[in-house]
């Protein structure tokens, strides 16, 4: 026995080595075996590992305690080796190659829109026939448009083919192909039979033509029969290569007409009527029709073109009704220049158009609002605008503009853009200087005198008023300003020092023991306020005198005039009819204030709060200013700053740290700044540029060459060379090429650069993408696009951020393709089916015809292994139960 | 339950016949030997102990034979190839496996497309039984390798099939594919295998909101150097000189020193040794090549272990050779024409008076021009420059336009590339009329002055004015015209064609029937000729040849160069979950089991024969 267990245990280390050196270790997925001349394949080999259990069977034997014979013993042992080793080899999966003509045929139904109902039910028609010659399971049903779907065939008749709805428009027999490759049957010939007009619209058919045939699919192409139907197409629009503003061109019209008749063209420019030639009516011929509209352009940037043609006959589709067309219109650098004050801006834009740049002046409320807006101009100004008109909307488009287009954005703050409103604004972030936090620490910049008549007048409510509005006017001010109170009759009595307004506990006390007697004088009010304020340390001095009674002149205009000499303004309030409005009117005039009178008391205290306001408004500085050039900057080349006449104020700004200040005040705060935002650049004037601040230079000989000097460093920058761009939207994607050749026949290489493209109808969803150089002096780059529907393109090429070049051009197209052209094409069916070896007008009976075609398969022979196993399991029974030897007397 | 092989009446009747086999057999009582024993009263004492047995002997035969029945009903059914009912509820799945040219990447041994077979059967063979699977190859144009599977092993010999092309990978395709695939079938699945460096729109699409979407990661490292840019263009002015352009890029995060040799036809004409930064692309011109052009070949020798993907090393350019153009020139003397014509070296010039013109006697020309006359051209021309034909020809004339100004020039046209006509001054033009098959190369204010015709066979172009009545020949524009305009005639073109992999070429032939075409692995294929172009499709690098041209591929794909794996994010950002892989262990093929269920029988079955607990 231990011999046996050794000599089992022996053979079975033999035979898993074998397995594991013929086919575990070359890692073999398949072995293929030539028996008896036929070539077998055994699909899953490492299951012959089951072989290794053979010699334990004759290890089984060998613990026989039957009464057989050796002989008969040793046959059965042979028979239920034969056994387990056909289970074996059942197991691993044996194979034979055969031969089929068997056909399986998938049949791809053209449905989409550019073929007609009789088309469709043609394919119908024909699928039906074909299908009686097919035996179940071998034919399909694929229709597609856009996209395939699989069509159950059942067993009725064929019902009639379903449109794609919603999916028509496009034609992609390249993905038909693909899905129909997924149903051939197993073991056959494989066939696609094509019936479509040949209008592919999406995919790469003939691509996948070449795949179809090398994997043995042949394509049978059945082309659809033809009849035309009344069709009217706007073929194409197209404009001229070069648009300059203000020189007429012509639009045409590309019309194909399938038979004569009348109709209406008519076109639009930028979504208004065609400035020129806005409708046509047209006589069509049968065939190619050409209509040419004159057209002009008002702006430079980009223009858009829709056209429609209404046909008084018959006309199947309305979708190629329509057609669109894009271009870039070249022109001057132009700008545009949004003032609070339009009428006032008539210097800076004259100084502007003089030097050659078109100019548009607007109000504040002619701020673009989108960027479709804002993509015609090289240089947007916004001059003295208050910060109301100019919302978040409007700071997001200007700074998608300058980032990603290069715009150029001028802000000159003005009086009404102080700090107020701006500081921390998305305006705000986009200027080099920062607004609201120029004040330091501790310094007094509002020096303000109350002086109020508490004459026996003003007693009983008016006092009291007036009282509350002197609280009121010590709150608003910041507590490094300076307040003092001066209440009067005939004397004038000093209620409150000229001291900090942050201790308003004490100023509101002192106010408040203000009593009303006595007459009117102002004069010495008005000596004790200069008095007070002469010698305070503050940039705005003001005074604000109340009185409600009359008074003497003597004395107060030279007053009045002294104080302006030392930068003092009096603003007067006069209350109720006594009131000398005269007087107190000329002392505002006189003291460059405002004069406030009302009948009714009670507003005085709203007129405290709105002319502390005014005052206090403290970012402002109204003084004479001189400018300085603090950096030498080729914006301010060739200008003598220093013979500049003084400005009369400016807004107190901070440059930001990566801000470049060209000009700043003799307080060194900057009143010229400028930075690089994206591809675009900003400027901040903090004076303004009309005769306010800028009064004495608008007369100043360097005015006009200054603005232009700036206009031109920050507006769009503009390269010195035009490419060529060359544009065409292929499934989807619009590839644009750019040839950069310089006037020397040379290729410019090494340069970077990106693409932008804009669709004009949908002007926020702009893309841009980097430029890449694919050979001498070439640019490519992709970027979406869709199937009906206009981009502008425009390429900026850079070297080392250096503007060398740009190209601009656009694609377009009114419709999908699909509706382009509706007569039917033979070459792509043509081609497919040379390429696979298929025929082209296939008849339906002819189909499933193998043509002399075998296909080989392979046909699994497993089964005859488990069937001799069985056999050999009856055999193994007999064995035992009839005694084959040994009948005769054995002797002990 | 179905069965798939022999029909279940069949089986029942199989199984039925072999039991009246078995039965009889057990009927049957073994005759037992005779032995001459020396003393038989021992013998007897044992034959009564056997007698007391016999129930239990009965016992053990009817087992005996119940288990023969057995083991004939395992084998028996198993030829009936039963397959169980959908009792579970199975999933149908796209297994998408990347096959594009960044799976030749060797980052993981032996490769990334031998890893992504096995881990895509590894996927199929995870499926349970109720599952159904498509394979599909992704590259440059996905498709299905068969058809929907139910058998793993079938499947699993679809996926063995998978290699990798020289093409990119498109996912929108192959997403559009298996979502094509599974319109209408139950719990759609797809699952990704591959490096995942895929653009992430299309797995964002709204299409797959109702498909899940799995992926399984392959590669480790995205170390590569690739030549990503291979091309030649002729000048414009000067068409006999050439430029090369040449981008090396490193997808590498450290520095790598590479060695980049260039070779004309073959020869070795330039080899450099550089650095090349982490994620740099050296970019190099090799300018003013003269010559005939021919193809260049780019090639990058990088160390093994800094480059994982062979196939970007080589790239290759073609700068199609100058054909000379046999030109007749009809002509009464124009001295501007002829010194043009005459200082083009791929110009052979015969010049001959309009009154010598015999059109079937000027055979063998390939472009005819005629200067102020416009007679039938001679037969076999493939091109036709008509200057000033006045009104004669195929031209028809509108009108006669004095002092004409080229306000519009097609730039994008052939004839027109690189040609400035701005400010031409030209004393008198005729204006065309442009029929369908005409395209305006210039006109002035909208009138046709110079237009080129594309018909079936011969290409012309009608400049309407006389030359010497412009300025036009003082400028460089004149040689560039014209020879934009012999080119345009031979289907010469200036700049080398940049022909990639995965995409659809249309090579010129003068053959009108199908073209024999070698591929670089040296298949062989025809392909056919539509207009004039043969039109081959391109999946692998190198040089191909297209009847008596040779062409060359390059992959031209630089994303594809950039091989570091990456795990892919569908919609809302999520990265895309890991397969589950069912472990239900039951297949359909029902009949394995079956089979291991015999042999296991018939292996123990043996044994208790042997020793005598059953018979």
């Amino acid at each position: 026995m231990r011999r046996g267990l050794l000599a089992a245990a022996a053979a079975t280390a033999l035979i898993v080595a074998a397995w594991w050196w013929w086919i575990l270790r070359p890692g073999r997925e398949a072995v293929a075996l030539v028996l008896f001349g036929r070539e077998v394949i055994l699909l899953a080999p490492r299951r012959l590992l089951v072989l290794a259990v053979l010699p334990w069977v004759w290890f089984g034997r060998s613990l026989t305690l039957t009464d057989l014979p050796r002989a008969q013993t040793a046959l059965s042992a042979i028979v239920r080796s034969l056994l387990i080793a056909a289970v074996a080899i059942a197991l691993a999966r044996p194979a034979s190659p055969w031969h089929s003509s068997r056909v399986s045929a998938v049949f791809l139904v053209d449905a989409s829109d550019s073929v007609s109902d009789d088309q469709l039910e043609a394919s119908r028609r024909f699928v039906e026939e074909a299908r009686r010659h097919a035996a179940a399971g071998e034919a399909h049903l694929v229709t597609f448009a856009r996209r395939p779907r699989v069509v159950a065939l059942g067993d009725q008749p064929l019902a009639p083919i379903e449109r794609h709805a919603g999916a028509g428009d496009a034609t992609n027999v390249e993905a038909a192909m693909q899905l129909g490759t997924a149903l051939f049957a197993p073991a056959t010939l494989r066939r696609l039979v094509l019936l479509s007009d040949g209008r592919e619209t999406e995919g790469a058919t003939i691509a996948e033509a070449y795949r179809a045939a090398a994997a043995g699919v042949r394509i049978d192409v059945s082309p659809l029969p033809g009849r035309a139907r009344p069709e009217i197409v706007l073929h194409g629009l197209s404009l001229p290569p070069r648009i300059t503003v203000g020189r007429p061109f012509e639009v045409a019209a590309d019309i194909v007409s399938t038979h004569a008749g009348e109709a209406t063209l008519w076109l639009e420019q930028d979504g208004l009527p065609n400035p020129l030639d806005p409708r046509r009516a047209v006589a069509l011929a049968a065939g190619a029709n050409h209509v040419r509209l004159r057209s002009l352009v008002r702006h430079a940037g980009h223009v858009s073109y829709r056209a429609r043609i209404d046909a008084r006959g018959p006309d199947t589709f309305d979708q190629n009704n329509h057609q669109i067309a894009a271009a870039v219109v070249s022109g001057r650098p132009r700008v545009l220049v949004c003032d609070g004050e339009p009428e006032r801006a008539g210097a800076f834009a004259d100084a502007l158009r003089a030097e050659s740049l078109d100019v548009e002046v607007r109000g504040p409320h002619g701020v673009p609002t989108a960027l479709r807006d804002l993509e015609r101009w090289d240089l947007l100004v916004l001059s003295d605008v208050p910060p109301v008109f100019f919302g978040p909307d409007q700071a997001a488009a200007v700074e998608t503009w300058v980032r990603d287009l290069g715009g150029g954005f001028l802000f000159a703050a003005g009086p009404s853009a102080s700090g107020e409103g701006l500081a921390g604004s998305r305006l705000e972030r986009l200027l080099p200087v920062r607004f609201g936090t120029e004040r330091k620490r501790d310094e007094p910049v509002l020096a303000l005198a109350l002086v109020v008549d508490k004459s026996g007048s003003m007693a009983g409510q008016k006092i009291e008023l007036a009282k509350e509005a002197a609280r009121a006017t010590a709150d608003l001010l910041a507590p490094s300003d300076l307040i003092g109170v001066i209440a009067f009759d005939s004397q004038p009595s000093p209620v409150v020092r000229l001291q900090r307004a942050a201790a308003r506990a004490r100023i509101a006390g002192d106010i408040a023991r203000i009593v009303a007697s006595g007459g009117t004088s102002i004069l010495p009010a008005l000596q004790g306020a200069f008095a007070e304020l002469q010698p305070a340390r503050a940039r705005i001095k003001h005074v604000i005198l109340l009185s409600d009674g009359q008074s003497s002149y003597n004395g107060i205009r030279e007053l009045v005039d002294e104080m302006a000499q030392s930068r003092i303004t009096v603003s007067t309030v006069g209350v109720g009819d006594g009131a000398d409005r005269t007087l107190l009117g000329e002392i505002a005039e006189w003291g460059g204030g405002r004069f406030y009178f009302t009948q009714d008391a009670s507003n005085v205290p709203r007129i405290f709060t709105k002319e502390t306001t005014e005052v206090a408004r403290s970012a402002l500085v109204e003084e004479a200013v001189g400018a300085v050039a603090v950096k030498r900057a080729d914006v301010i080349g060739g200008i003598d700053l220093a013979a500049a006449p003084p400005l009369r104020g400016y807004v107190a700004t901070k440059p930001k740290p990566l801000g470049e200040v060209i000009v700043a005040s003799q307080q060194g705060e900057p009143l010229l700044a400028r930075w690089r935002v994206g591809l675009g650049k900003v400027a901040a004037w903090t004076s303004d540029l009309k005769p306010r601040w800028s009064a004495p230079w608008i007369g100043w000989t360097g005015f006009a060459r200054l603005w232009a000097q700036v206009a031109r460093d920050t507006m769009r920058a503009r390269a010195s060379q035009r490419f060529d761009l060359r544009a065409e939207v292929v499934e989807g994607v619009a590839r644009v090429e750019i040839d950069a050749v310089d006037r020397t026949d040379r290729f410019v290489d090494g340069l970077e650069g990106e693409l932008v493209a804009i669709d004009p109808e949908r002007p926020s969803e702009r893309r841009s993408v980097a430029l890449r150089q694919i050979a001498p002096g070439r640019y490519a780059a992709e970027v979406p696009a869709r199937p009906a529907g206009a981009l502008i393109l425009r390429a900026d090429l850079r070297r080392d951020g250096k503007p060398v070049g740009e190209a601009t051009g656009a694609v377009a197209a009114g419709y999908p393709a699909e509706y382009a052209d509706l007569t039917p094409e033979p070459r792509l069916g043509d081609t497919i089916a040379r390429v696979t070896g298929g025929r082209v007008g296939v008849a339906p009976a002819d189909v499933f015809d193998p043509r002399g075609e075998r296909v080989r398969f392979e046909h699994d022979l497993w089964p005859g292994a488990i069937g001799i196993a069985a056999l050999l399991l009856l055999l193994d029974v007999l064995l035992r139960r009839v005694r084959l030897f040994g009948r005769k007397a054995v002797s002990t | 339950m179905t069965f798939v092989g022999l029909a279940p009446a069949w089986v029942a009747g199989l199984i039925a016949a072999g039991c009246v086999v078995l039965f009889v057999l057990y009927l049957l009582r073994l005759r037992r030997r005779r032995v001459e024993v020396a003393f038989a009263p021992l013998w007897t004492r044992v034959l009564v102990e056997r007698d007391s047995t016999n129930l239990f002997r009965r016992l053990k035969r009817w087992l005996s034979l119940l288990v023969q029945v057995a083991l004939l009903a395992f084998l028996v059914l198993a030829l009936g190839d039963p397959r169980l009912g959908r009792v579970l509820e199975g999933r149908d799945v796209v297994v998408v496996i990347d096959a594009s040219a960044s799976m030749k990447a060797t980052d993981v041994a032996p490769s990334r497309m031998a890893r992504a077979r096995a881990e895509a059967k590894r996927v199929v063979r995870g499926l349970s039984g109720a599952d159904s699977v498509l394979v599909l190859r992704m590259d440059a144009t996905p498709r299905p390798l068969g058809p929907w599977d139910v058998d793993v092993t079938a499947a699993a010999r679809r996926i063995d099939g998978v290699m990798a092309s020289d093409t990119a990978a498109d996912l929108s395709r192959a997403l559009d594919l298996a979502v094509d695939a599974l319109r209408g079938r139950r719990h759609p699945t797809v699952v990704l295998v591959g490096d995942g460096d895929w653009p992430a729109e299309p797995l964002a699409a709204p299409r797959l909101a109702q498909v899940d979407l799995r992926f399984v990661p392959i590669g480790s490292r995205g170390d590569n150097l690739a030549v990503t840019a291979f091309a030649g263009r002729r000048r414009p002015a000067d068409r006999r000189r050439f430029d090369l352009f040449m981008e090396v890029r490193s997808f590498r995060a450290v520095a790598t020193e590479v060695t980049v040799e260039v070779r004309a036809d073959g020869v070795l004409v330039d080899r450099r040794a550089m650095t090349i930064g982490p994620g740099e692309a050296v970019r190099r011109t090799y300018q003013d090549f003269g010559g005939r052009g021919g193809l260049f070949e780019a090639r990058l020798v990088a160390p093994p272990d800094a480059d994982c993907l062979a196939a970007d090393d080589r790239a290759f350019a073609l700068v199609p050779e100058r054909r000379r153009r046999r030109t007749l020139l009809v002509t009464d003397g124009n001295l501007f024409l002829e010194g043009a014509l005459l200082a083009d070296p791929d110009v052979s010039l015969e010049r001959i008076p309009p009154a010598g013109y015999r059109p079937r006697e000027a055979t063998g020309f390939d472009v005819a021009i005629f200067d102020r006359v416009a007679p039938e051209p001679p037969p076999g021309v493939r091109g036709v420059l008509l200057v000033d034909p006045q009104g004669g020809g195929a031209f028809a004339v509108v009108r006669r336009v004095v002092d004409p100004i080229l306000t519009d020039v097609a730039r994008d046209h052939p004839v027109a590339r690189g040609v400035v006509l701005r400010d031409v001054n030209i004393r008198d033009a005729s204006a065309f009329a442009v029929g369908p098959s005409d395209t305006t190369v210039a006109s002035s204010f909208g009138a046709p002055v110079i237009v080129a015709r594309a018909d079936a066979g011969v290409r012309t172009v009608a400049v309407g004015f006389d030359v010497r009545g412009s300025d036009l020949p003082l400028r460089a524009a004149f040689p560039i015209l014209l020879a934009n305009a012999l080119d345009w005639f031979v289907d010469d073109e200036a700049d080398g064609p940049l022909l990639v992999t995965g995409s659809a070429w249309r090579v010129p032939v003068d053959s009108a029937g199908p073209i024999d075409v070698t591929a670089p692995s040296g298949r062989r294929f025809a392909a056919p000729v539509v207009d004039g172009r043969a039109v081959v499709w391109a999946d692998e690098i190198g040089p191909w040849t297209v009847g008596k041209l040779t062409v060359a591929a390059s992959l031209g794909a630089p994303a594809e160069s950039r091989i570091a794996p990456r795990h892919p994010a569908g919609a809302g950002g999520v990265a895309l979950p890991a397969p589950e892989l069912r472990d239900t262990g039951l297949r359909r093929d029902v009949w394995i089991y079956l089979a291991v269920l015999a042999l296991v029988v018939a292996l123990v079955e043996w044994f208790t024969y042997q020793r005598r607990i059953t018979v």
